[in-house]
């Protein structure tokens, strides 16, 4: 008994840090130069890889451009590799939490008025994990419906107002 | 360091041999510079992907690192 938990306590020790996805986004920020701090943390239905650290902008890019890329590219590596089973988010300085927060609030303003005035909208082109934060924000309303139309990278986010009512 | 550096190692995640990834860099006329990438035959499509999604995110996240390091780069898949 004793022996087994002795293997337990090492074996831990050894593997505590090791991340496969942690060790990527970790190599990738040397590669661009910087000294980075990476965390990750369980969500609901994803793990969220934070990096911090200074000057990490340039990992963000315009309107999220890079960081985008960059999750798109570890995502993929993952799946081609089996890395990980479960869902990857890649954020950087929080830029993705603030993001989502303005989304989520925006959204429920649009979808008020959507459902007030009886007439729907058109969101601005997003990319699919934005599109994602908005369905999932609305979702529980029984006022308004969401659907997307056009094709990536022009693809939008509609509310409408639900049918069969009144 | 380098941005070449990066590439190399984006690209060696990506495919099935990363032995045979080769990234060549020479300077254009316009003073930028060309990273000219290599993969086995059997792995081209795992460079380009779907739409040449993958491309194009490789592209996006290289040409981050050259600003970062005040070079102008682009990326040509041979």
């Amino acid at each position: 008994m004793s022996d087994d938990n002795d293997i337990d306590e090492e074996f831990d020790e050894d593997t505590e840090d090791w991340d496969p996805i942690a060790e990527l986004l970790f190599d990738i920020t040397e590669h661009f130069g910087l000294e980075a701090d990476i965390e990750y943390e369980e969500r609901k239905d994803h793990v969220r890889y934070h990096i911090e650290g200074p000057d990490m902008g340039v990992l963000i890019g315009r309107r999220g451009s890079t960081l985008n890329a960059l999750q798109f590219l570890i995502g993929v590596i993952n799946a081609r590799k089996k890395l990980v089973d479960y869902r990857v988010v890649v954020d950087v300085e929080s830029y993705r939490d603030r993001r989502e927060k303005q989304l989520v609030d925006q959204a429920k303003r649009d979808a008020s008025k959507v459902a007030r005035e009886g007439r729907e909208k058109v969101l601005a082109a997003m990319p699919a994990a934005e599109r994602r934060v908005i369905h999932l924000a609305l979702a529980d309303r029984d006022d308004v419906v969401t659907y997307s139309e056009g094709k990536d990278p022009d693809r939008c986010v509609v509310i409408a107002p639900a049918d069969g009512e009144e | 360091m380098s941005t070449k550096a990066l590439l190399e190692y984006l690209v060696s995640q990506l495919v099935d041999n990363p032995d045979e990834v080769e990234v060549t860099e020479f300077e254009s006329k316009k003073q930028d510079t060309i990273l000219e990438l290599r993969v086995a035959e059997a792995d081209t499509g795992k460079v380009i992907g779907k739409g040449g999604r993958i491309a194009q995110a490789l592209r996006t996240v290289v040409k981050a690192a050259a600003l970062k390091n005040g070079e102008r780069v682009s990326v040509e898949i041979v």
